[in-house]
């Protein structure tokens, strides 16, 4: 997994053209599903309705969930609707259930009939909604550490571009440091040292990728520094500043951004990597990292734990992949395919 | 030249310095006291003191780190390894082996793939065949690695058992005559380096392409056209020479990705490697292992930095003419 | 790949019942064969999950293990004590007598190992062991009373540091007497004494004795060069992260044994990896099969699942010293507010039973007239409320003074049936509103939250000693950092009943304490008290004479036999 910031070495776009506008739609429905999760998935992703009946029950499976008094629930295979409540299948036991026991009881069975299209994972929960809920989770952390990276990289970026020559001098040693540890080493160190959770892998991942950002934006001011507006800037005596501000970072802004968008690609793959070893987002919320994880062990049993939220990954990061490219079309003509 | 290659290795050194430095003072400014992993086991107040001596966790944080610079500097003893009980040099000495023979095969799998397929899909630009292969190479590029192993594993060592699903050895391999064990080796070896090496190919083809391209729309190939060379000349022996020292700075520049790749192969398949043994000192918290770890890892980088300056300088005039101004270098990897 | 549901449908009621009734007819055979044994020798088992004993063993053979962790010392005074660790130990040095494992019945009895008898003083101050006169390591030298004198001192000594030394405090000398008889002199009387003494196998002092202890945790090599044993095997190498090779020890006092010629220990740190080769008969044994295997281990013609009650129990331990879990009626509130049932059917089907005490219900102190605490999530709402915990700002968790009722949850990797249960107590927990968030740690860092009392509630395991200590885990001495008595518990009752009862010269006059004791705890809830499990190992079908146990899966490695290829 490469440092995901670092200027990339792979040239102009290499995407085709039409799966790049595929990208922007990708994307999009990406964002769409995470924001939407509570409406559009079908079960909630964290409730234990009978885990004992309902784990690892393969894709598509149909149960009826049956809702007794005193909070207690069952996830059965068959049932039938007698005169006097209920004959359930249950674990391999028939069961029969009076009629007063039964909490959502209608005239042929009972109310709530469940299908798991992708299948239940070792606490009977649905794999889709999961995955679904999952999405807001992977994006929302991707996002946030971009940003945050994105603040420090223009921030230190700036400073050794348009500061005295020591502090560049000191400021791009440091960077060089950062980056000559490989990174996944430091970040596994960092989130195991503090207590792992969410918030902490935001900010190691955040922390970890904004040096080839500021390097980048270091390298572009530097560029554009001996540019006419510049010059002509200078010479009016505006505030130092004040042409950072308004005249560098924004014609610098370009690049950045495409370096952004596909940082959010591999910042999807560095978080799930980092909850598939157990330092990232922590059970149970539900991270596309830690389901293809909770599934390792049953692989041979009960394959579609690990599959699904693992095909998701690659959804989202080659619609990433795909919108960088796009944006590079765009934004940056320097880049463009010849 | 000279210059410049003394200049960067004193850089290179100062900067392995650095994430020495670093790493030492992030582990122990971490919250929770060092000494308390080693009293895992009902240790009296006595037995604490003594170990916590012992390891010298008593003293000042300074101290610390200068007792343990000049260990490793003048002696090259980079300690005890506390979950081990054994020499830290050892404990790692054993996984280097490993990983090294993962690192040998994945990255000829990563060439041997990624190269022909990259120069495949520069010869046929805009045509279905160079879509097709760009497409491979993005899905491969966005695959989670973690994912792409348990995959195989399911795939080909479960469903089909073609393959053993992890470690190094099958269970009876003394008993196997030399060649029997050297095969063994390499039916273990084959799924993780697959594995790593297509998920390195991804890149690889995009580079390869990329860098293809430019010097395919160069004159002097045009020349060579002209005079009439075959095709196949042309590409493999005056375009491919061209395109073999930004590959070789690539192969520099990729070690990073190398040894996060493999720290999370090690893990999917037990490969008893650097990675494996990395990440289990980390979750314990053997702060020798992890040190000397990052510091080996972090040469590594260092030298691969090192090696594709070098030859980026070896290549191109305009650096060594004008060392003051440092040109815009894109890394990657 | 195994398709279950279908599978499941078509095998219907009689197939059910079928199964239920082969199960119980085990469990029933298995409890019926421990009750009938008695006394010190070996050969009692409960032979109804093995092949007919009635064949001879057979010599020979390789016997090869999965294990999950690598040994980190053949001295056992500087290992950890992880139970891979122990295993292979046990299996190279002795200890002084052979402990039964017959703790159904009553206080464990004890057999000749290294001491062939052994009597105490009248004060019962002074216990004199009479040592074997042909034991001897696998240089030639005689074990001697030598041996066991060097061996206290090193479990004493503090730069040694072994964890166990606190258990010989109460040990004031060891006097050899002669050659074959060692005297152990003790400064108080307690009914652990015979237990403090076999504690910890006797080590070669003309071997080790070389290197001074100062320098013993630095060179763990040391003990490898210098490697001789008096037990059954002998090592014969060991690869680091990869196996252990043990090779039969041809001094061993017993000529008969052992049957086997090696036996090999494979790290292999996935257990579904192990279960493939067990099935594939690259191994012949794994302990503790997943419980999603057992199905397929029992089903193939080439393995066997033996499974059998054991001694260990598992908690989640409240810390008392937090404000949140100060209140016993709180904790009791919390206990109710688990479906412990739920989660055993869930993680374990019928290899485990919710527990309701620190003993055991196969111990033969177990006190049989506690109920456990009912899963009543209505009740839990109610004493919370009583004690002031409502969900004043309606977020969905309970509140008082302005904290939410929120706290970490720990428990260490590795263990996925007790990874499980964390999360399904998380789930039932936030019904009641309640915010327990699950952590998942590493097995050290996760120790050391735990001595250092940084942590609020640790859902953890114990395997109970079968000396049915109390101190460590309940005496209020044990609150301070580095006890064991991680809950904060301090109740004088159970001061005075533990100190009363560590008075006493015999374990069987501890019963009446024991069972008080475990009336208090229930009520108490220091811990809520989650599951007994069965041990279940799944084993080829060429393996004879295992005499399950609930001291180790090996403790009778020496017994064992294979069957030739083919039978």
């Amino acid at each position: 997994m490469a440092e995901p910031l670092a200027a990339s070495a792979t040239g102009p776009a290499t995407a085709p053209r039409r799966l790049r506008t595929g990208g922007v739609v990708l994307v999009a429905l990406a964002g769409l599903v995470a924001l939407a999760a509570p409406w559009i998935a079908p079960y909630n992703p964290t409730h234990q309705l009978d885990p004992a009946a309902g784990r690892y029950r393969p894709p598509g499976s149909v149960l009826a969930l049956v809702e007794l008094t005193g909070e207690r629930y069952l996830l059965v295979d068959h049932l039938e609707r007698t005169p006097t409540g209920l004959v359930v299948s249950h674990r391999q036991e028939t069961l029969e259930i009076p009629a007063s026991e039964v909490l959502n009881l209608t005239p042929d069975g009972v109310a709530d009939r469940r299908i798991f299209l992708l299948g239940t994972d070792g606490y009977g929960r649905d794999i889709l909604s999961r995955m679904i809920y999952g999405a807001r989770i992977s994006l929302l952390v991707a996002v946030l550490s971009v940003g945050l990276a994105l603040t420090a990289g223009l921030a230190i970026g700036s400073a050794a571009a348009t500061g005295p020559r020591w502090l560049d001098s000191v400021l791009m040693r440091g960077v060089d440091a950062l980056l000559a540890f490989p990174w996944l080493f430091l970040v596994l160190t960092l989130t195991a040292l503090f207590r792992p959770s969410t918030t902490l892998v935001i900010l190691v991942l955040g922390g970890t990728s904004w040096m080839g950002i500021s390097r980048l934006v270091r390298a572009e001011i530097l560029g554009l520094q001996t540019r006419q507006f510049i010059l002509a800037a200078r010479g009016l005596g505006l505030h130092p500043l004040r042409i950072l501000w308004r005249h560098l970072l924004p014609n610098a802004l370009t690049p950045i951004l495409v370096q952004a968008t596909l940082a959010v690609g591999n910042l999807i793959l560095a978080e799930s990597a980092l909850s598939f070893l157990g330092l990232g987002v922590q059970p149970p919320t539900a991270s596309w990292g830690n389901m293809v994880a909770d599934g390792r062990d049953v692989l041979l049993t009960a394959w579609w734990v690990s599959t699904f939220p693992g095909l998701a990954i690659v959804a989202a990061v080659v619609a990433f992949n795909l919108l960088g490219d796009r944006l590079r079309d765009l934004l940056d003509p320097r880049t463009q395919e010849g | 030249m000279l210059g410049i290659g003394l200049r960067r290795l004193g850089a290179s050194l100062l900067l392995v310095y650095l994430v020495l430095t670093l790493t030492f003072f992030l582990i122990h400014l971490a919250p929770g006291d060092p000494a308390l992993v080693l009293l895992s086991n009902r240790l009296g107040p006595q037995s604490a003191e003594h170990l916590r001596q012992a390891y010298g966790l008593d003293r000042p944080l300074g101290v610390q780190y200068l007792t343990w610079l000049r260990a490793v500097v003048l002696h090259f003893d980079w300690g005890i390894s506390i979950a081990h009980s054994r020499p830290v040099v050892g404990v790692l000495a054993d996984t280097l082996a490993p990983t090294f023979l993962l690192a040998l095969a994945a990255m000829a799998i990563q060439y041997g793939v990624g190269v022909p397929l990259g120069v495949a899909a520069a010869r046929r630009r805009g045509r279905a065949a160079d879509g097709a292969i760009r497409l491979t190479s993005l899905l491969l590029y966005s695959m989670p690695l973690f994912w792409m192993g348990l995959m195989a594993i399911l795939l080909l060592s479960y469903a089909l058992p073609l393959f053993p699903a992890g470690q190094m050895h099958s269970v009876d391999a003394d008993d196997l005559g030399r060649l029997g064990r050297m095969l063994d080796l390499l039916h273990h070896l084959a799924l993780p380096a697959v594995v790593l090496g297509l998920a390195m190919a991804g890149a690889t083809v995009r580079f390869v392409r990329n860098q293809m391209i430019d010097v395919l729309g160069q004159d002097y190939i045009r020349t060579a056209r002209a005079k009439g060379l075959t095709e196949r000349r042309v590409i493999w022996v005056h375009a491919l020479r061209n395109v073999l020292v930004p590959i070789v700075q690539l192969f520099g520049l990729s070690l990073p990705f190398l040894l996060n790749g493999s720290l999370i192969t090690e893990v999917v398949f037990s490969w008893p490697g650097l990675g494996r043994t990395t990440y289990q000192a980390i979750l314990a918290r053997d702060y020798p292992v992890i040190l000397a770890a990052t510091a080996f890892t972090a040469t590594c980088v260092v030298a691969g930095n090192l090696l594709a300056d070098l030859l980026h300088a070896a290549v191109d005039p305009r650096v060594r003419v004008t060392p003051e101004r440092r040109p815009e270098r894109r890394r990657g990897g | 790949m195994t398709e279950t549901t279908p599978r499941r449908r078509s095998r219907g009621r009689a197939a059910a019942h079928r199964h239920t009734w082969v199960v119980s007819t085990w469990i029933v055979a298995l409890l019926l064969a421990g009750a009938v044994a008695c006394g010190p020798s070996r050969d009692q088992a409960p032979a109804a999950s093995e092949p007919a004993a009635d064949q001879a063993p057979h010599r020979g053979g390789t016997l090869v293990a999965g294990t999950i962790s690598d040994i980190d010392s053949v001295n056992e005074t500087i290992s950890s004590g992880s139970r891979a660790a122990n295993d292979v130990i046990f299996q190279l040095f002795l200890h002084l007598l052979d402990e039964s494992p017959d703790f159904t019945e009553g206080p464990p009895t004890w057999g000749p190992e290294l001491a062939e008898s052994y009597s105490w003083s009248d004060d019962h101050l002074t216990l004199t062991f009479n040592l074997r006169e042909n034991a001897v390591w696998s240089d030639g030298v005689p074990v001697t009373a030598e041996d066991v004198r060097f061996t206290w001192q090193a479990h004493v000594d503090p730069a040694v540091a072994w964890g166990g030394a606190y258990l010989k405090d109460t040990i004031e000398d060891v006097e050899v007497v002669d050659p074959h008889t060692v005297r152990f002199h003790f400064s108080e009387v307690s009914p652990y004494q015979l237990n403090t003494t076999v504690e910890g196998v006797i080590l070669p002092k003309h071997a080790w004795g070389k290197l001074p202890f100062d320098q013993w945790r630095e060179n763990a090599d040391f003990f490898v060069d210098n490697l001789v044993v008096d037990g059954p095997f002998t090592l014969d190498r060991w690869v680091p992260q990869q196996e252990v090779v043990l090779v039969r020890n041809e001094r061993y006092h017993d000529p008969e044994r052992p049957y086997l010629d090696r036996v090999v220990f494979r790290l292999i740190p996935e257990k579904s990896n192990q279960v493939t080769q067990l099935l594939s008969g690259g191994l012949h044994l794994v302990e503790q099969l997943p419980i999603t295997d057992v199905e397929r281990v029992r089903d193939s013609g080439t393995t066997r699942v033996e499974s059998f009650w054991h001694r260990l129990y598992t908690y989640v331990a409240w810390n008392g010293q937090r404000p949140l879990f100060e209140d016993a009626a709180v904790r009791r509130a919390l206990t109710m507010g688990i479906n412990r049932q739920l989660i055993v059917d869930t993680i374990w089907g019928r290899y485990a039973r919710v527990a309701t005490s620190p003993i055991v219900q196969n111990a033969w102190v177990h006190n049989k007239e506690i109920k456990p605490w009912p899963y009543d999530p209505e009740r839990s709402r109610e004493i919370l409320a009583d004690a002031g915990w409502t969900d004043t700002d309606g977020d969905g968790i309970l509140d008082r003074d302005g904290v939410p009722f929120a706290f970490d949850l720990i428990t260490n990797q590795g263990n996925q049936e007790r990874i499980d249960a964390v999360v399904m107590i998380q789930e039932q927990l936030a019904r009641i509103g309640i915010e327990a968030r699950p952590r998942i740690v590493e097995f050290n860092a996760m120790s050391a939250q735990l001595i250092s009392r940084d942590f609020d509630a640790v859902f953890s395991g114990w395997g109970m000693p079968t000396t049915l200590e109390m101190r460590y885990a309940f005496h209020s001495s044990e609150t301070g950092s580095g006890g064991w008595n991680v809950s904060g518990y301090k109740e004088p009752e159970v001061d005075h009943l533990i100190e009363r009862m560590e008075s006493l010269p015999s374990l069987a006059e501890t019963e009446p304490i024991l069972l008080r004791l475990q009336e208090i705890l229930h009520r108490d809830q220091p811990m809520t008290f989650m599951w007994e499990s069965q041990r279940i190992n799944g084993m080829s079908r060429r393996v004879h004479d295992t005499h399950p146990n609930v001291l180790g899966t090996y403790w009778y490695l020496r017994d064992w036999w294979l069957a030739p290829e083919g039978e």
